[in-house]
């Protein structure tokens, strides 16, 4: 009898606690759409983990071994990159190439949190991966925690998951604190470049080989993303290229969500610096966006046609839900302006952007740590 | 097998403000100029490649 009860005897309050935020991630997927792809096999990782006594832990438990073979050797995010990039069309970018420049303004965040962090007292590997928070990209996050600071893997992924849904609650009050009615009411009219299909296939070719001379350590995470892209554009292997869109992007984040889920462990997690990572995820968030505004109403002083400041404010990573939110709040503004074709081109730019800042963080930390 | 879960040695914090938090902020502004003007500069150079590609090669109508 007493071995069958040895779990309950054995159990401490952190871990009733977390098998309770497991099951609050799981009712935030399935009650308010919350990433629920990712959420629910965290949230039942992180009930599975820590349930008194659970073998799937440990030295001989399944997720010690998924973990060793998934996270540890960036496998797993780098395999979902490959998906992303056959989801993501470039096209309204390359029709449009300068929403480039807002796909790097808006990274701003990833560095605001990484000095925010240094000061509230994180040491510069654990700065650096809660700053990732804000390229609003859940593999680029895990990408560099797992290399930095693989103790914070699990409130990292919750917090850069979680405040990519909440975008659209997240995005509309730091735009309208920086922005005036005029100027949200700006008029961006479309005037897309035609795009070669040459172009279309040289683009992820050009992108790999820029990103990995300048950050060479990491460009497996540009270089996986672009090989996606170049089965999307192809065009000869469409069996690949819907597999790594379905198949091969289900299967590993299924995989990932149940491993990150089972570090949530409650004597690693129910920690007040947990509460500050959550916070400091929300600063990465509201400087992206500050930094995208920002960057457009600086442009503005020296362009003739005027850039609405909300297509800056999309060029963080958090696709398409960002676009979508300055469509919005475009069209709340005047119910006739259409500014989505130019935030999705920000939108897909913070893409690239976000990927690059992870790469080149991973480079220049590697060589200060 | 190595146990990950027991690997996992958490860094330590310093104190908020503190001498050693500003010479890690220092660190941070380091990386901060380096990687802001990096991830500007790459954008940016790729804009300009891709407008010379559009050039290059121009849509068949």
């Amino acid at each position: 009898m007493e071995v069958l009860l040895a779990g309950i005897l054995q159990s401490s309050f952190k871990d009733w606690i977390m098998v309770a935020i497991g099951i609050l991630l799981i009712y935030l997927a399935v009650k308010k759409d919350f990433e629920p792809s990712l959420l629910i096999p965290m949230g039942f990782g992180c009930i599975i983990a820590n349930i008194p006594l659970s073998g799937a832990i440990g030295p001989e438990g399944v997720f010690n071994y998924l973990n060793a073979s998934l996270i540890v050797t960036d496998i797993a995010p780098l395999l979902i990159f490959i998906g992303v990039g056959a989801m993501i069309d470039f096209g309204p970018l390359l029709q449009n190439p300068l929403m480039l420049l807002f796909g790097a303004a808006a990274q701003f965040g990833i560095f605001a949190t990484l000095l925010v962090a240094a000061l509230l007292g994180y040491p510069l590997n654990q700065a650096a991966s809660i700053g990732i928070i804000g390229a609003a990209d859940g593999p680029t996050s895990i990408f560099v925690a797992s290399r930095f600071a693989r103790e914070l893997l699990g409130p990292i992924s919750v917090a850069a998951y979680s405040y990519m849904s909440l975008v659209p609650m997240i995005q509309p009050p730091v735009i309208k604190a920086l922005t005036t009615k005029k100027e949200r009411m700006i008029r961006m009219p479309y005037r897309p470049e035609s795009v070669s299909r040459q172009v279309k296939l040289i683009f992820p070719i050009l992108v790999t080989i820029i990103a990995g001379i300048i950050a060479p350590q990491s460009v497996a995470l540009i270089g996986f993303l672009m090989f996606g892209n170049f089965l999307r554009e192809a065009g000869v292997v469409d069996r690949l290229s819907k597999s790594a869109q379905n198949e091969l992007v289900n299967i590993v984040t299924i995989l990932l969500g149940l491993t990150i889920g089972s570090t949530m462990l409650g004597s690693q997690f129910l920690k007040l610096s947990t509460l500050g990572i959550i916070a400091l995820g929300l600063v990465a968030f509201i400087f992206d966006t500050a930094g995208g505004v920002v960057f457009a109403k600086i442009l503005n002083l020296f362009v003739k046609n005027k850039i609405n400041p909300m297509v800056g404010a999309a060029g963080i990573s958090a696709f398409p839900m960002s676009a979508r939110v300055m469509q919005k709040l475009a069209q709340k503004e005047d119910p006739s302006n259409f500014i989505l074709m130019q935030a999705i081109g920000s939108n897909v730019a913070g893409q690239v952007g976000s990927v690059l800042a992870g790469g080149i963080i991973v480079a220049l930390l590697s060589g200060m740590l | 097998m190595y146990n990950l879960f027991l690997a996992v040695n958490a860094s330590k914090m310093n104190a908020p403000f503190s001498a050693e938090s500003f010479d890690t902020f220092m660190k941070g502004l380091k990386i901060t100029g380096l990687g802001m003007t990096t991830v500007i500069g790459v954008l940016f150079l790729i804009y300009l490649i891709i407008k010379l590609l559009i050039k290059i090669f121009p849509e068949n109508k």
